[in-house]
């Protein structure tokens, strides 16, 4: 371990001094919950109630729109373009100097063009047109269409319009925080999170209108099979002066408005199991969820899919990242990666994670 | 631990304030990653050891207690950052070159949060304070692993320029 690493280690394993109230408090709830314990009292939440809620932002209505709650099966071909073909830019491997001699890389992304015909005869079936819509602060998100599989992974197309201008180039970085004009976090019904990846599709973007490729892997094996909610989130045009006040000129804290689509669950695309090397892994079209009997290695190194003609897709490799997205359950026991490409599974004829053969399981 | 675990299960009421205690460091350090308002993160801890009172019935397995109760305390500081009609807990703790006088007793932890920008504070605690892995830390913040690993960098980088800032030598 560098040493530098240790000071790190040491310091924020160093004790922190808790303050006496809190102390109290905390002494205060264990003889409550004790009491509670032997049937004396219900414990009732206090909160410090010096300090008001900031209650002055206005929740603008959302109007939310239902153009079809039946799941219509379609033609999908922008779909299938957003989500798996080259819409969405690759890009080169490349690396970044950040000085002291330390460089971040950042790996190379392929994306591949998608037959639409095939991919509709492959999961047409599963995909399913939303056409929901909700404005705010004159953004209007509309999704498209999306295909889940058993495993909760999948890819969701929304579209971003703003007839005044997205504004994506007001974005910035700052100390208090990134600033964005919107932005996107999608849960299951339980408020699970779900992780999200927005993927630009840069063939159909345009000042006033962006489409993104939205692809989620759960973090809860319960997350799968459920509805979708995705929670849109506009800037108002109002920040949060007392925090610049206190950060000081350029720390601008902008505040959202906020509204929530749901998607209703989908027929989920089957996914076949394969095994090998103390894995077991679920492959679909659109990705791969893997479980261990041991815990899972913090991040593997090399997932590849071979193909019956000998092709093959590095889904991540040295150098190469080709998963659109991946999460890990807390216990370390299941992995869900999305890709970032369509996969026939008919014609998957070999399977390997981190050097490790896995076979279908009959 | 795991015996403490079950007892507190069970409705044992002594096992379960002997388990808040054996980590309520762990809580108040990382409430402390997300609030600069000492009263702000005094409630998230409250809140979360009654919460764990009321719900340990739903922890699934004993072997991520740990995990399951840092979970429930980023659900309370959410929670607090979305009634304070926030979007981030922002810090204005004092300057980091400021906050300790004596620059011989190294670094000590307020003054690492000073160092670092507030998104960063609670995945380089988990990491180096709690020992969690990127990938437990993407779990436990809902946030990719991608992202996890690239604040781990710049936490790393601004706690290196901090430290050269106050001459200690690594």
């Amino acid at each position: 371990m560098k040493h530098e690493e240790q000071l790190w280690y040491t310091a924020f394993q160093k004790e922190a001094r808790i303050p006496a109230s809190l102390e109290a408090r905390l002494g205060e709830s264990y003889a409550a919950l004790r009491r509670q314990s032997q049937g004396e009292e219900v414990i009732s939440m206090k909160r410090n109630g010096h300090r008001g809620l900031k209650t002055g932002l206005l929740i603008a209505a959302a109007v939310v729109v239902l153009l079809g709650a039946a799941l219509a099966i379609g033609a999908h071909e922008g779909f299938f373009q957003s989500a798996f073909g080259d819409g969405v830019e690759g890009q080169e491997a490349y690396s970044v100097p950040k000085g002291g001699g330390y460089t971040e890389d950042y790996p190379a992304v392929e994306r591949v063009a998608v037959d639409t015909e095939a991919a509709e005869a492959l999961l047409g079936g599963y995909v399913a047109d939303s056409g929901e819509s909700v404005t705010l602060c004159g953004y209007t998100f509309t999704v498209d269409s999306y295909v889940l599989d058993e495993n909760g992974i999948g890819v969701v197309t929304l579209d971003v319009d703003n007839p005044d201008g997205l504004g994506l180039r007001d974005a910035y970085d700052a100390y208090a925080g990134e600033y964005t004009p919107f932005y996107i976090y999608v849960t299951d019904p339980d408020g699970r999170m779900i992780d999200l990846r927005e993927l630009l599709d840069a063939s159909l973007t345009t000042d006033t209108h962006a489409r993104y490729a939205c692809y989620l892997t759960p973090f809860d094996a319960g997350s799968a099979g459920r509805d979708i909610k995705l929670s849109l989130n506009a800037a108002n045009g109002s920040f949060d002066e007392e925090m610049e006040r206190e950060l000081g000129t350029g720390q601008r804290l902008p505040f959202y408005d906020d509204a929530t689509l749901v998607l209703p669950a989908s027929e989920a695309l089957p996914a076949e199991t394969w095994s090998g090397g103390g894995l077991s892994a679920e492959l679909s079209p659109v990705g791969l969820c893997i479980t261990g009997t041991e815990p899972l290695p913090s991040s593997f190194g090399t997932i590849t899919l071979r193909y019956a003609d000998g092709s093959e897709y590095v889904a991540r490799g040295e150098g190469v990242e080709n998963l659109a997205v991946s999460s890990g359950s807390p216990d370390g026991q299941m992995v869900w990666c999305a890709f970032n490409r369509l996969v026939d599974t008919e014609t998957v004829v070999a399977l390997e994670i981190n050097g490790a053969a896995l076979t279908p399981e009959a | 631990m795991t015996e403490l675990i079950e007892r507190a299960r069970s409705g044992d009421a002594e096992a379960f304030v002997r388990l808040m205690e054996l980590h309520k460091q762990t809580l108040w350090k990382l409430a402390r990653s997300y609030f600069r308002d000492e009263a702000d993160a005094e409630d998230a801890v409250a809140e979360t050891v009654l919460a764990c009172w009321e719900r340990l019935d739903t922890l699934r397995k004993p072997a991520y207690f740990k995990t399951w109760l840092v979970r429930v305390l980023i659900n309370n500081c959410n929670d607090i950052v979305r009634r304070r009609r926030r979007l981030l807990p922002l810090d204005a703790l004092p300057e980091a070159a400021e906050a300790v006088e004596d620059a011989h007793d190294g670094l000590d932890f307020e003054e690492l949060l000073g160092a670092l920008s507030p998104r960063l504070r609670p995945v380089l605690l988990l990491y180096y304070g709690e020992g969690y892995k990127a990938r437990e830390i993407a779990a436990i913040l809902r946030i990719p692993v991608g992202t996890v690993t690239s604040r781990l960098k710049r936490g790393r980088q601004q706690l290196a320029a901090y430290a050269e800032k106050r001459g200690i030598q690594p």
